[in-house]
């Protein structure tokens, strides 16, 4: 029965994820402590192996298309994974009350900003922003990195805006840039949290083998499923979600 | 002159036989405990070990395809990020 549920973690991750364009942390970690009631300490390493197999899998069709600016990836990524390696160790050490309340707050922004949408492309000049930009965005690189291993997540709801709005990366291209690099930026926190003993070997296979099927549907879903009616069960969801997360931590406070 | 670009064919093949093979491993594992045929925590372990070590590889193929396209720094870079990686494992077996 509890696999089962693991397994719909995935499953919901890797649909929402595949369609929205999303590495599925933001998905996974209120999923497994709200509604299969993990401990926010052990859904994170879980959520960090699986966004590692999502990426593989969702980086490869934008790579296809050329969608993805390999130098860009590269060069973000090592900071990026400096970032992660430091958040990962500091999780070991931040309370969980506090990373709770970080991820509720993560979890109102990405919820407002997909219901929002975000302004089409304008005319871009890219190269001009991008060695202008390059000092901002590693430091920017750096601290989604150190979030992202603390709560995790790929980083992909802070990334994509950042590459799109400072660098001026067309909307696809930075998405296809950010899911190559979390595939590394995870890769790094999981293996910190692998090394500690801290993955939980029953939940983990179940949550990988629904997001790789959920994944598939996901990407298939999305190019028939109208925008809006997603848009708006997410939202929903997502502000569910963040009461649940955040409702034990502020009783707490008071 | 013709400029060669990165060619991303062997990243691309590479990724596709990983989730396939990383897909099929844990489909199979899960699929294995639902029936309660067998289950394995070691199992399970050695797959994660195979996703961070199949994730770790990827960063030899940037290095080779940039290398290739004449983009030595980025190549370099490749190199950085693999060493940075396997800090995290240094780190936690012979320095803490």
């Amino acid at each position: 029965m509890e696999t089962l549920l693991y397994l719909t973690c995935g499953l919901t991750a890797g649909l929402l994820g595949g369609y929205l364009g999303l590495g599925g942390g933001i998905i996974m970690v209120p999923f497994l402590t709200v509604v299969a009631g993990i401990d926010f300490k052990a859904a994170v390493p879980v959520s960090v192996t699986a966004i590692v197999v999502n990426s593989l899998s969702s980086s490869n069709e934008y790579v296809k298309k050329g969608m993805a600016d390999m130098e860009l990836a590269i060069l973000l990524a090592v900071f990026m994974v400096m970032g992660n390696i430091t958040g990962s160790n500091l999780a070991q050490v931040v309370p969980a009350d506090f990373s709770r309340l970080l991820f509720t707050v993560l979890l109102v922004y990405t919820a407002f900003s997909f219901l929002k949408g975000r302004k089409q492309a304008e005319k871009l000049s890219f190269e001009d922003n991008r060695t202008r930009y390059f000092i901002i965005c590693t430091i920017l690189a750096f601290f989604t990195g150190i979030l992202a291993g603390l709560l995790g997540i790929g980083g992909g709801v802070i990334l994509v805006p950042m590459l799109y709005l400072i660098i001026g990366l067309p909307l696809t291209t930075a998405r296809g840039t950010s899911a190559l690099m979390i595939g590394f930026s995870a890769a790094a926190s999981s293996a910190v949290y692998f090394l500690n003993d801290q993955v939980d070997f029953q939940i983990v296979a179940p949550v990988i083998a629904g997001i790789v099927v959920g994944g598939k549907i996901g990407g298939f879903l999305g190019t028939i499923a109208k925008p809006m009616v997603v848009k708006i069960i997410f939202f929903v969801v997502m502000l569910y979600l963040a009461f649940r997360l955040s409702y034990e931590p502020i009783m707490r406070l008071f | 002159m013709k400029e060669i670009m990165f060619d991303s064919k062997s990243l691309i093949r590479y990724q596709r036989y990983s989730r396939n093979l990383i897909a099929l491993y844990f489909i199979g594992l899960t699929v294995l405990s639902v029936c309660k045929i067998w289950s394995s925590q070691a199992a399970v372990y050695w797959g994660v070990v195979g996703i961070l070590i199949l994730a770790f590889l990827r960063v030899f193929i940037f290095a080779q395809e940039f290398r290739k396209a004449g983009l030595y720094r980025f190549s370099l870079l490749s190199y950085l990020l693999g060493v940075v990686l396997l800090s995290t494992v240094v780190l936690r077996f012979w320095i803490l």
